[in-house]
């Protein structure tokens, strides 16, 4: 009975990549994501990474480089980034696939382990999704130059492979919020619907000047700390369920847009949301592109 | 021979991504005896790919401060008081949403804070009002003592102490003849059923002091 269920989706799996689309356009926005966050932190990169950092490293493989090699890399820091930067610039356009893939991997888990402080949820799932990426046939589209098709029981093998890839990806992102989910529940100031209030009140967090009128009003506080809790315990079950997909999507895109701006959480959020498209079907998102491409290349667009 | 191969592969693939993903599963619940088994027999592993999501459970309850008291080594009653965490913040909350460089520090400090109050309180009674006396400096002292060897107390302690000499340079502090020591303070935040009350002051009480340092120049 198992061998034949697996049987089944070895099978299916093998037929075609499924989120060709998808995972190509994840490939991109997620080196972009990683360029952007080196713009952002370029001012500080000296105390991220550099020899003026206050920071002492905790025990690691780069802080155990034998003969002074982390006074080195500190010291030459700048080289690192230079090449991480045409690392993340040949991902996007696909030059190198999964060698690039797998060194743009290394270099974020090597810069991570550099500065393990400055390491949060959306780094920690960043670094995830670039590991699955390595499996992942993200070159159908957005790419430099495409390779011949390949039907060869080599290809099939790669379909599969890179669909198990993207399926990682979405179970990640249900891990995290189940996993989120169980710790909330298993939490007293969670189960008596205060936990919002002392988040949202905490100053590191406090996003707007409105956020001290809002932790106020103990309703908005009870929906908010039990619309948490429910979220992320019923999205990685009801996900799978076609006819709740898309209430399920936009529902967290306005969850994490909320605690991008109450919260001043940013890029931790943008990730989480980049990979809600993966649970959008392929074709779909392919005729939105097509749709967008002729926007764009319409003649009377260029006449006008 | 090479076509059997190639359909037993896929299952390979298949059970590799079924075990995995049990194995995930179980690494991102709370405490368990499965959990502490793949741990304890593949801690690498567990580093790696197993990943701990409780955003916020338990939320902060309190306000931590970190302040830097620096005195002249010859009259040791001439004190500067520079606290750190409020400033951060304020200057956060102040460039939002442009606030990176301010974002980097702020985690930077928050993590070392939270990191040495979690080794030197982890598993001993916090100096509470509810106890009397074990807010007394020796007490602290004491438990401060008992993790003094402790690798990770040490990087996070030698990470705030370098960023007192860059607190000092900021605010022009001449360092000749002077020592430094920290200190970590919290303060709990106006409890969820007395949130309207805004005249309660919660008591701001001491959890990490320092000896004095000699400030490196």
């Amino acid at each position: 009975m198992i061998i034949e269920h697996m049987g089944y989706y070895a099978d299916k799996l093998q037929q075609k990549n499924y989120k060709s689309f998808y995972l190509s356009f994840l490939r991109v926005a997620i080196s972009i994501w990683l360029l952007k966050e080196v713009v952002i932190n370029w001012s500080a990169m000296d105390i991220l990474y550099g020899s003026s950092t206050f920071v002492t490293l905790k025990s690691n493989l780069i802080s155990r480089i034998p003969g002074g090699g982390l006074t080195l890399v500190r010291t030459y820091y700048l080289w690192v980034i230079e090449f991480y930067i045409i690392v993340i610039l040949l991902n996007i356009l696909g030059i190198g696939r999964w060698f690039t893939a797998l060194l743009l991997f290394l270099m974020v888990d090597f810069l991570e382990k550099m500065n393990t402080s400055f390491v949060n949820g959306g780094d920690k799932m960043v670094r995830l999704i670039l590991l699955y990426m390595i499996f992942a046939n993200s070159y159908q589209y957005f790419v430099l130059y495409k390779n011949r098709k390949e039907v060869s029981e080599k290809g099939k093998l790669k379909n599969l492979i890179s669909n198990l890839a993207a399926v990682s990806i979405m179970l990640q992102l249900c891990v995290a919020y189940f996993g989120s989910g169980i710790a909330k529940i298993n939490d007293t100031f969670w189960l008596n619907g205060e936990a919002t209030y002392y988040a949202l009140s905490m100053e590191r967090f406090v996003g707007t000047s409105l956020n001290k009128y809002i932790v106020q009003q103990k309703w908005i506080d009870y929906l908010t700390n039990y619309g948490t809790i429910i979220f992320e315990l019923f999205f990685p079950i009801l996900i799978w369920i076609k006819k709740m997909r898309k209430p399920l999507l936009i529902t967290g895109a306005i969850f994490h847009m909320c605690i991008y701006i109450f919260m001043m959480i940013y890029g931790f959020e943008i990730v989480f949301i980049l990979i809600y498209g993966l649970f959008l079907p392929n074709k779909m998102l392919v005729d939105f592109s097509q749709k967008i491409k002729s926007f764009f290349w319409k003649e009377e667009f260029f006449k006008a | 021979m090479k076509n059997a191969f190639s359909k037993i592969l896929p299952f390979f693939f298949i059970t590799g991504f079924i075990l995995y993903w049990i194995s995930i599963f179980i690494l991102a619940m709370p405490p368990n005896v499965v959990k502490g088994f793949i741990t304890d027999r593949a801690p690498r592993y567990t580093s790696l790919f197993g990943n701990s999501w409780n955003f916020f459970a338990p939320p902060y309850t309190y306000y931590n401060r970190l302040y830097y008291i620096i005195r002249e080594k010859a009259h040791p009653n001439k004190v500067d008081t520079i606290e750190v965490i409020e400033n951060i913040s304020k200057q956060k909350q102040h460039n939002a949403p442009f606030n990176q460089k301010e974002n980097i520090i702020d985690h930077l400090i928050n993590h070392d804070v939270g990191m040495i109050i979690y080794i030197v309180w982890n598993d001993k009674k916090r100096p509470s009002e509810s106890e009397p006396g074990t807010t007394d400096s020796t007490y602290i002292a004491n438990a401060i003592a008992a993790v003094a060897e402790n690798s990770n107390y040490l990087n996070s302690k030698a990470t705030l102490f370098s960023y007192g000499n860059v607190v000092l340079k900021e605010n022009k502090i001449d360092t000749a003849g002077k020592e430094i020591k920290i200190v970590i303070t919290q303060t709990k935040i106006n409890p969820f059923k007395n949130m309207s009350d805004t005249t309660s002051l919660q008591k701001e009480i001491i959890f990490i002091e320092t000896s004095y340092n000699p400030i490196k120049r």
